[in-house]
């Protein structure tokens, strides 16, 4: 068997490229929002950081882009959730009730306060489930109160439904913070997960057993 | 139902290395064209101040939500929360106007011609209240309660005829402009007011009129107003020639 490799068909092709066309967009979304932001910072953010990084008085430009996008944003999302659900993958990603336990368990191993191996159940262990599905329904919520503040007279029953303006603007907020420490988690376990998980994201296969790739 | 497993499969280790490079060359290509989009898009020809790509995709989501437009869609009432008026803004602006000679200069090209209103002839209208959310695209939001004319009883009181696809409004110094659209001016929370959360407008705020609005953001909802100019053409707007989204819909 030396001159055969097995491999697991681990993402879908068409899930692999809204993961990867996502990632731009989000950057673009969280870059603008931060340009709105800081023009009514009122958040747990304050203005200096903005200030740090060049952010300051860039409102127009923020919103600019920021609508412009946000319709991509949505639409790549819908794409993803329907490619999750034809696929099938979208069984691996909705959590058990075990799962928010073994989360802990997994959170514990990767802080290396337990030596106990993370169990994976067929396609990802129970942290990322819980990762994954959250991601989702942030992005939901994202576009959701997105939407109801860009139009919150045109779309008053949205707005109402989110308990109103300032309560939508809350949860936009807040769930952005929520997806930005996500990708931090995310970027972080990739680099742990090393380059056979890596790949297989772009290339949909990973290698089975493989103490080299 | 179970959940199936992953599907393997075994493949000869030069169709794995082929499969390999097929993806990457793809993500390559894809990343290399994304980037190229970026670079150009944010490198584009500058249209007041915003990519003119950027602006034109804007303007189409504009023109979506301007033919969808929803007058019935009211913004729920929000009842006065006892704090002073935020002011934001004095661009264009007189520290003080007097009321008694105030004249309201409106241009109809198309019947009327150019005519001025006093203070008076403004206050004989219709008179409407409303309360809504007052909301400045910086992000924050004030209740806010009014009290003028719904600038769709002044079109009829005066007899203009709605056909106009755009109006020009000025600040009586001149400094400050912004254009509208018709439609969000017929919405019935878009009121000329003299008044302002109970009491008579201040100069700060706006004296003798502004137009205050639950479809557009506090940018184009001009104080100290000095003329009104129905066209067939879009007019220019402070903010939009500053980089900013000409419509600013709500």
């Amino acid at each position: 068997m030396d001159s055969h490799v097995e491999v697991i068909e681990k993402h879908p092709l068409s899930i692999r490229w809204v993961h990867w066309v996502n990632f731009p967009l989000v950057c673009i979304m969280v870059w603008s929002g931060l340009c709105i932001y800081w023009a009514d910072a009122v958040y747990v953010l304050p203005r200096s950081w903005l200030n740090a990084i060049g952010l300051q008085s860039s409102l127009g430009k923020g919103l600019a882009w920021h609508w412009a996008f946000a319709v991509v944003f949505s639409i790549n999302g819908i794409l993803y959730l329907t490619f999750l659900f034809f696929s099938g993958h979208w069984r691996y990603v909705i959590p058990k009730k075990s799962d928010f336990r073994n989360a802990l368990l997994v959170a514990a191993h990767d802080l290396r306060l337990t030596k106990t191996a993370p169990l994976i159940d067929k396609k990802y262990n129970s942290a990322q489930k819980l990762a994954y599905f959250s991601v989702s329904i942030l992005g939901t919520l994202l576009i959701v109160t997105g939407f109801a503040i860009y139009k919150p007279t045109q779309l008053s029953w949205l707005i109402q439904l989110l308990g109103g303006y300032g309560s939508a603007r809350f949860i936009h907020f807040y769930s952005t913070v929520a997806i930005v420490l996500f990708f931090f988690v995310h970027i972080a376990q990739v680099a742990r997960a090393g380059w056979n998980q890596f790949r297989a994201m772009i290339t949909g296969l990973e290698k089975v057993d493989s103490e080299n790739t | 139902m179970k959940t199936p497993d992953l599907k393997r499969k075994m493949l000869t280790k030069s169709a794995f290395k082929k499969s390999n490079r097929r993806a990457f060359l793809s993500a390559s290509i894809a990343g290399i064209g994304g980037f190229a989009g970026w670079y150009l898009l944010a490198n584009s020809r500058m249209d007041r101040g915003t990519p003119a790509l950027l602006r034109k995709v804007n303007d189409t989501y504009a023109s979506f939500w301007k033919s969808n437009f929803d007058v019935n869609a009211k913004a729920p009432p929000a009842d006065a929360d006892g704090k002073p008026v935020r002011i934001n803004g004095d661009i264009g602006m007189l520290k003080a106007v007097d009321a008694e000679n105030y004249r309201l200069t409106i241009h109809d090209p198309q019947s009327k011609g150019t005519f001025q209103l006093s203070l008076e002839d403004i206050r004989k209208m219709p008179q409407a209240t409303e309360s809504f959310e007052f909301k400045c695209i910086e992000g924050w939001s004030r209740p806010v309660s009014c009290k003028g004319v719904r600038f769709s009883d002044f079109m009829r009181e005066l007899g203009i005829d709605p056909g106009y696809k755009y109006a020009g409004m000025s600040s009586i110094d001149g400094g400050y402009y912004v254009s509208w659209d018709l439609e969000s001016l017929y919405h019935p929370q878009t009121l000329i007011c003299y008044e302002m959360n109970g009491s008579p407008l201040q100069p700060e705020n706006g004296a003798p009129l502004r137009i205050l609005s639950s479809v557009k953001y506090g940018v184009k909802q001009i104080k100290q107003l000095g003329s009104i100019a129905f066209l067939e053409e879009m007019p220019n707007d402070y903010w939009a020639e500053r980089g900013y989204d000409d419509y600013l819909g709500l």
